[in-house]
């Protein structure tokens, strides 16, 4: 009895283990995926649209633009900057020295238009300067034309290659907790069929099972997000600026883990019933 | 008074390939009666017994406990069923890993019974085929007779409406597990024995039947 008992108790410890390193896979990718999400909000949230403006602009070609600026899809906020101003801040910047002399100001009076940061994309900036370009008190458009291509290439990159990764290590866990689980089933499946033969019911074989099952998810949702949490604590000491998952990553994490041992416990329960 | 337990009717099964197990089986099984169903290897003794627990669903016939049918519409679950049957299987199916205590109480913890009254008719069971001492020991520890035992004291500690026994040709269900089914018909229980040939050592019962089959 007792090499019984520790035949099962070993087998749903290393299914506890194998899932609880699974999970944090998963956890691990879920924060990567969301810091580089991060990343990207913030690279975004720093974007401006600049708009130069002719020195011969009237003030009702000016309101026509500043409502064309408002129309724009994903539009915050803009900033109106006289050619004064930008020269102060250039001298600011630059000092005296490399600007023109004889009190010559070059710049050009400009307006400086935020977006919301999920909208502010390449294909956004790229219609708004479309639009824009064509409005006669418009002098030029500037934006980080080439390094926002490129950064969205590289988010989309990886984005992409973090949601396969996860979409696998998820399979995975679904793989690592049903085997583990069949086999915890398949070791008592001889005495479940004799307490078949002696009148149990569905619920008194499956129940224990199904019981089995979610406590393997949530001991594995636990061990893994702890070690996460251990991991991502020590990562910190390493001056990584990486926060931890969210809440609504650790839901997922949990739901995957939970839903993996208890759809794992059904399929095994059903075939020790048929 | 004796009530209708057991009602077959024309029962038939076929193997894979479409050949007869069992043909044409009828009988009615009373409260307090005892019928022997006797053949050779292979007549389909061990079929019927599936049939009769809902194991193996039959190809022709019809089939009823306490007049309640087996397999149509309406019919009791198979649990249900077991519930109310008490089972020798030709296999001991035993839990291995359990005591001879937890293997004679399994046959009782279904029935929701008091714990109070499992142990008490557990432990008279095991007293009646002399496990008393024998009670906390693994079954692994066993002998083949003795595990033999063991079923019968399932059986006992149950005391089930309906008793069927797939014996074998060994000498301790012969002469020990035979005759003592036969006693329970007393207390009113239908027994149903499944034997190559019947027992020499039974006492003629009253209500005895046989139905041989070929």
């Amino acid at each position: 009895m007792k090499n019984g008992f520790a035949s099962k108790t070993t087998g749903l410890v290393g299914v506890i283990l194998a899932a609880t390193v699974v999970v944090l896979l998963l956890g691990a990718g879920i924060l990567l995926q969301e810091n580089l999400h991060k990343q990207e909000q913030k690279f975004r949230a720093d974007l401006r649209l600049e708009l130069f403006l002719r020195d011969d602009t009237t003030p009702a070609e000016l309101r026509e633009l500043i409502d064309q600026v408002k129309s724009l899809t994903g539009y915050e906020s803009f900033d109106d900057q006289d050619k004064a101003e930008a020269y102060a801040r250039m001298q600011g910047t630059l000092g005296t020295q490399l600007l023109p002399a004889g009190g010559y100001n070059p710049f050009p009076n400009s307006l400086i238009v935020s977006f919301i940061p999920k909208t502010a994309t390449f294909q956004n900036f790229q219609s708004a300067e479309n639009r824009l370009k064509s409005i006669r008190c418009v002098e030029g458009i500037r934006y980080p034309k080439a390094s926002l291509m490129s950064q969205e290439n590289v988010y989309s990159f990886f984005g992409k290659t973090a949601t396969l990764l996860m979409l696998l290590v998820t399979a995975s866990l679904f793989l690592v907790v049903w085997l583990g689980i069949r086999r915890i089933a398949l070791a008592q499946k001889e005495e479940s069929r004799i307490l078949l033969l002696l009148g149990a019911n569905w619920k008194q074989i499956g129940l224990p099972l199904l019981g089995r099952g979610l406590f393997v998810g949530i001991a594995a949702a636990v061990g893994g997000l702890l070690l996460l949490y251990l991991f991502w604590h020590l990562s910190s000491r390493l001056s990584l600026q990486l926060s931890f998952i969210t809440g609504n990553g650790i839901a997922v994490v949990v739901a995957c883990s939970i839903v993996a041992g208890a759809v794992s416990a059904v399929v095994a329960a059903r075939s020790q019933l048929k | 008074m004796t009530d209708e337990l057991l009602r077959l009717e024309n029962i038939g099964c076929l193997n894979d390939r479409g050949l007869p197990l069992v043909e044409q089986v009828s009988f009615v099984l009373n409260t307090g009666g005892i019928l022997w169903v006797t053949g050779p290897v292979g007549s389909g003794k061990t079929t019927l017994l599936e049939v009769l627990i809902k194991e193996r669903r039959p190809d022709v016939g019809k089939l009823s406990f306490r007049r309640q049918p087996l397999w149509d519409r309406g019919c009791i679950k198979r649990s249900q069923l077991r519930r109310q049957i008490g089972v020798i299987f030709q296999e001991d199916y035993l839990l291995t890993e359990h005591t001879v205590f937890e293997n004679t109480a399994a046959a009782l913890q279904f029935t929701g019974c008091s714990r109070s009254v499992l142990r008490d008719q557990t432990y008279q069971a095991l007293a009646e085929v002399g496990f008393t001492a024998k009670a906390e020991q693994g079954v692994h520890l066993l002998s083949s007779s003795e595990k033999r035992l063991l079923s019968l004291a399932r059986v006992l500690a149950k005391m089930a409406p309906l008793v069927i026994a797939d014996l074998n040709t060994c000498e301790v269900d012969q002469k020990v597990i035979a005759p003592r089914l036969e006693t329970l018909a007393s207390y009113g229980c239908g027994v149903l024995i499944f034997s190559k040939q019947r027992s020499q050592a039974t006492p003629q019962a009253p209500v005895t039947a046989e139905l041989m089959l070929r």
